[in-house]
């Protein structure tokens, strides 16, 4: 207790120094919690938008290429593939569901996403949860269209509103399809997930965008879903024992060539391509705190100068050279424990208010407390390191109480 | 006649090729004695002040304080000694500046733990005697005269009631007129205790029992 209060008094007493050591810590504590936070943030937002899909067929490209443009809008697909295939996809005994997607319009620089309404029940986010109206329903006709919950906000539009699509994905488009003005129909709740971001149509309606005169023509009859091109069918298998198997026999689809790719696997590639740039984030954020925790350790030898008298007086008091040594770890340990907590309020402030900005521009949902467990060990990391840093001063001043006696005037 | 300091023979180096050495062959101080000691910078006050304290040890020859032989007992129970036996007080630069004055003296009893507490009627006493009131016992120590911190420095070395009192030129940071004040207001209040005063200054002896001076102390071993 004593040996607190003295800690503690004698830091007060040379705040201003003390005050910038901790500063200095908290901001190196603060790029190290922030790098393995929006690390663990990113790869968990990546994983609960590709709940419940068990396999992601596209026209033969790289697993990365359909995996980012048919679930994060990252990116364009190389190439099509055939209505048909989907057909046979889904009629595949092993398949439970399949959802055809078809993109390449835009809103107001939202992707348009031309799909089916079993998009709306067969698609999950977070822990298998499904998709829900915030209001209005999914779409019956070629005209309606469903918003993403970012898009309604963002763009504020309400059940009725009635919007023009434009070809291609730019904010500014000039083929603008003004002849079929869509009207909303529904809105979804806020996934956190990139299908917040998009706009739903009825697939068969992206043909009629892009081909006005067939649609006149067919439109008395059945849709002529046969001409139908697709962008990608995102599937669930009947068990996950067959997604392998189905994902094989996919790869070798006779009638045209595809790739099928199992979501988690792929994300896994995609850690893997990011490990280096992960890693070497990590090293820089460690060197940091190094780099503050040894100007630390410079302040400390440079105080024991002015601090001569007081060990001195303590020594003839009766203190223990061990005593003298605690006093400087234990100024090393408090300076750094406030820093880490320092560290741990601005971030959570910073997240706080950068939340709500990732949500609505980028569908990003963030945690805006750090996993207990992560921080709790980058705390013991740098207490850990600050303790053996300290003990450069702290024995120096042992030896030296020990040694060279009190000093008399 | 009972022995506060018992040297003999005590011989002391702080390395083997330091030119400075320490030798005393024949000290003795009694118990309860006022001593004057003329010790000016350079003369090996430190290294003998340090040895009676018990901070450092490694000398030859014999050295007893208050009948302890310091080298004999292991650095915990020297320092616990010190803590409870001897009162020690420097030129200046005697508290901890960040601490107020009452928290310096109690710093004294903490280290002294295990020794009989003092009583409140005698912390009470010593602060009448020294002119202590509340107002300056609660200041930061950091912020008091040198005159008013000597007093709490002195307030502090009495309040485990040591029987050895070691003062280095305690008065050297005071003003003239303050000096005689002082010494005399230390002698009053450490009556009971053997004290020990280190001073350049040979003016100073009349208020003590005895003089010693330690060069011609040192002296005396060479002839």
């Amino acid at each position: 207790m004593m040996l607190m209060r003295l800690i503690v008094a004698s830091i007060v007493a040379r705040k201003t120094m003390a005050l910038l050591t901790c500063f200095s810590i908290a901001i190196s504590m603060l790029v190290l919690l922030s790098v393995a936070h929006i690390e663990a943030q990113v790869r968990h937002n990546f994983e609960r938008s590709v709940s419940g899909v068990d396999l992601i067929v596209g026209s033969r490209t790289s697993q990365l290429n359909l995996l980012l443009f048919s679930i994060f809008k990252i990116g364009y697909p190389s190439n099509n593939l055939q209505w048909q295939s989907f057909a046979t996809i889904k009629a595949n005994p092993q398949v439970d569901w399949a959802v055809p997607i078809s993109m390449g319009d835009s809103h107001q620089g939202y992707g348009v996403v031309g799909t089916t309404q079993d998009y709306f029940s067969q698609l999950k986010y977070a822990d298998k949860q499904p998709l829900v109206f915030v209001t209005g329903k999914y779409f019956e006709n070629d005209f309606d269209v469903v918003l993403g919950s970012s898009v309604a906000k963002e763009l504020d539009y309400a059940l009725g509103h009635e919007i023009v699509l434009a070809h291609g994905a730019g904010k500014v488009s000039f083929t603008q399809h003004k002849q079929h003005p869509f009207a909303v129909v529904g809105v979804l709740k806020a996934t956190g997930t990139p299908i917040d971001r998009s706009i739903y149509i009825p697939i068969q309606s992206v043909e009629i965008l892009h081909n006005p005169g067939a649609h006149q023509n067919e439109h008395e009859a059945e849709h002529a879903d046969t001409n139908q091109t697709l962008s990608a069918v995102i599937v669930g298998a009947k068990n996950r024992v067959a997604i392998l198997s189905l994902q094989r026999s996919l790869s070798q689809f006779e009638a045209e060539p595809l790739t099928a790719i199992i979501p988690g696997l792929a994300l896994r590639e995609l850690w893997q391509m990011m490990s280096t740039v992960e890693l070497s984030l990590r090293v820089i954020s460690i060197l940091v705190l190094f780099a503050s925790l040894i100007g630390m350790t410079t302040m400390l030898l440079a105080s024991m100068r002015e601090r001569r008298h007081e060990l001195s007086v303590l020594r003839a008091l009766g203190a223990r050279p061990w005593l003298i040594l605690l006093l400087v770890e234990g100024e090393a340990l408090l300076l750094t424990f406030v820093g880490c907590i320092l560290a741990y309020v601005l971030l959570c402030s910073g997240l706080y208010l950068l939340e709500p900005v990732l949500l609505s521009k980028y569908s990003f949902s963030l945690q805006v407390y750090p996993d207990g467990t992560l921080f709790i060990n980058y705390v013991l990391l740098a207490l850990v390191l600050a303790t053996l840093l300290a003990l450069l001063p702290a024995i120096s001043a042992y030896t030296k109480s020990l040694k060279s006696g009190l000093s008399f005037g | 006649m009972e022995l506060a300091i018992n040297v003999s023979d005590l011989h002391f180096s702080w390395n083997k090729n330091s030119s400075f050495s320490l030798s005393i062959a024949d000290w003795q101080v009694s118990r309860g004695q006022k001593v004057f000691l003329y010790g000016p910078s350079g003369s090996g006050k430190s290294t003998l002040l340090n040895l009676l304290s018990g901070v450092i040890t490694g000398y030859t020859g014999q050295l007893k304080v208050l009948d302890q032989n310091l080298q004999a007992i292991s650095g915990a129970k020297r320092d616990r000694f010190r803590a409870q036996h001897i009162g020690m007080i420097f030129q200046q630069f005697n508290l901890l500046p960040y601490l107020n004055g009452l928290q310096n003296i109690q710093l004294a009893q903490h280290f002294a733990s295990g020794s009989v507490p003092a009583s409140q009627a005698f912390f009470e006493q010593i602060c009448t005697n020294l002119q202590l009131s509340k107002p300056l016992l609660n200041q930061a120590a950091g912020t008091m005269s040198v005159g008013q911190q000597q007093r709490i420095a002195v307030a502090r070395a009495l309040i485990n009631q040591p029987e050895l009192i070691i003062a280095d030129e305690p008065t050297s940071a005071l003003d003239s007129e303050l000096r005689d004040q002082f010494i005399q207001l230390l002698l009053s209040t450490a009556s009971a205790s053997t004290v020990i005063f280190v001073s350049h200054d040979k003016s100073l002896a009349e208020h003590f029992d005895v003089q010693y001076d330690l060069a011609a102390l040192q002296k005396a071993n060479k002839s």
